[in-house]
């Protein structure tokens, strides 16, 4: 405990925790897409994997974990940008244009437009604030009518694109963490930076390029209600 | 070649500094920067002005004093490369280049363009040694080194620790320094002993001094004159996660029961 305590106590220690939440919350997005997928299936498709997922025995120990982990990796992510704001207090060089230093930030950025992105996408599609009527709607087996619930609300326009956007932030956010992950756990071998950055590419692709692609297909009329 | 060079002049750390233009014409091509900012220096002291202060000692590469953003790059924009061995060639003529001070928290300015690296100086203090006891040096190869390990280390020992890691480091971080002192030591057989104490104590320093955090943009691998790999950053990760799980220095004495009738 003592040992855990102080590695807690040191940058690199905070690092690792954020890195190890970090994979946690990789592994969640990545089952999230596999799951969301399941529309292309079919609406029962769809609602018996939610059915499935609420029904779970396990579901508020995953939802009381998960909030932890979202608050652990938030909270150190952002005392360590602070530290490291501190540690530079001349933010800019001559030629060093603005944004570069944007682009130095975009982690702290990202993160902060995901977790408003996530409160908002949780009040939304899992407590039902502002989509009425369609969010109490059952389908033919008795299920959650999850399916409706995610076309009407991407018929919306508006909420179409405002969730592409933020699944944007999620890419820059995940291209930078899956190579990263390793150098903060230690893995140090080079021949494999460029397989490692591959990797990066691959799953921020196949993960964002996954969720943007329901909102893209109700707009363009592909998933459409039955 | 004809030059202006824009100057960060700051009297000391009490008072505000500024940049100040400095044309110098009739600068050969084989001129090195350094020789540059003497050339300036000559010419304000002979209309008894101020010089400007910079650091400087060996001119060859080797020891770790030259420390200038060059046009926003620390040790300017050639790879692998000294200040000291930074040649005009590589500039146009006409060119306005800017140089300042390697400014962080934990590198705050003395004067000019020289700053107080004794941060660097107190990590080492802390643990960047083996203890051995002085005399006769050994034989060679009474310890075996493979050769492998004798390479990696010796890309490790190429640190000459000037600092600029930290310069180009986006949150100032020292992570790049501390990982090749560490790295170093901990791949030969002499530094092996006191391996989890080192690491622990410099990382320890490291966060003392203010430095920032490395978040893996590894600008700083770029900039480093002896290209030190930032590969060793993920070792000095690995060496601490290992030495604050598993290290001895942790979790009190082994429990050794005494002989009783």
């Amino acid at each position: 405990m003592k040992r855990l305590l102080y590695l807690l106590s040191t940058t690199i220690g905070r690092k690792l925790i954020v890195a190890l939440t970090g994979i946690v919350l990789i592994l969640f997005v990545v089952g999230h897409i596999s799951g969301n997928l399941t529309i292309y299936i079919g609406q029962s498709a769809l609602n018996n994997y939610a059915h499935f997922l609420q029904t779970s025995p396990m579901l508020w120990v995953m939802r009381l974990s998960m909030l932890a982990i979202v608050m652990l990796h938030v909270a150190l992510g952002v005392a360590v940008t602070q530290e490291n704001s501190l540690a530079r207090p001349e933010s800019c060089h001559a030629g060093q244009s603005w944004y570069l230093h944007v682009y130095q930030r975009r982690m702290i950025i990202s993160g902060l437009v995901l977790l408003a992105f996530i409160a908002v996408h949780v009040a939304h599609l899992t407590l039902g604030a502002g989509i009425g009527e369609v969010f109490r709607l059952k389908d033919a087996s008795g299920h959650v009518d999850v399916y409706s619930r995610v076309v009407t609300t991407f018929q919306n326009a508006w909420i179409a694109w405002a969730y592409i956007a933020a699944m944007m932030f999620l890419a820059i956010h995940l291209k930078h963490t899956v190579r990263a992950v390793f150098q903060t756990l230690g893995f140090s071998r080079e021949s494999y930076f460029e397989f490692l950055e591959f990797l990066s590419w691959m799953v921020t692709l196949a993960v964002v390029g996954g969720f943007i692609s329901i909102p893209l297909s109700v707009q363009l009329g592909w998933l459409a209600l039955l | 070649m004809n030059l202006v060079l824009r100057i960060w002049r700051q009297a000391s750390a009490e008072v505000e500094g500024r940049f100040e233009d400095y044309p110098v014409s009739g600068i050969s091509t084989d001129y090195s920067f350094l020789e540059v900012l003497d050339r300036i220096n000559e010419d304000l002291v002979s209309q008894n002005q101020e010089p400007v202060a910079y650091e400087m000692d060996c001119r060859e590469g080797i020891c770790g004093s030259c420390s200038l953003m060059i046009n926003g790059t620390p040790h300017g924009p050639r790879p692998a490369t000294t200040t000291c061995q930074l040649y005009m060639r590589h500039f146009h003529d006409g060119q306005t280049i800017t140089v300042e001070p390697w400014l962080s928290r934990a590198t705050p300015v003395i004067k000019d363009l020289v700053v107080d690296r004794s941060a660097l100086d107190r990590i080492m203090q802390s643990a960047g040694y083996i203890s051995v006891h002085t005399g006769e040096a050994p034989d060679a190869n009474t310890i075996p080194v493979s050769k492998s390990r004798a390479d990696k280390a010796f890309v490790a020992a190429s640190c000459i620790g000037c600092g600029a890691c930290i310069a180009a480091c986006p949150n100032a971080s020292a992570m790049l320094f501390v990982a090749a002192k560490v790295t170093h030591l901990s791949l030969l057989p002499q530094g092996e002993p006191e391996r989890s104490h080192r690491v622990r104590a410099m990382v320890v320093a490291m966060d003392r001094e203010g430095f920032g955090n490395c978040s893996n943009h590894y600008e700083c691998a770029k900039a480093c004159p002896k290209s030190i790999p930032v590969s060793l950053i993920a070792r000095l990760n690995r060496e601490f996660q290992h030495a604050g799980l598993l290290g001895h220095e942790y979790g009190g004495p082994i429990h050794h029961a005494a002989h009783e009738e």
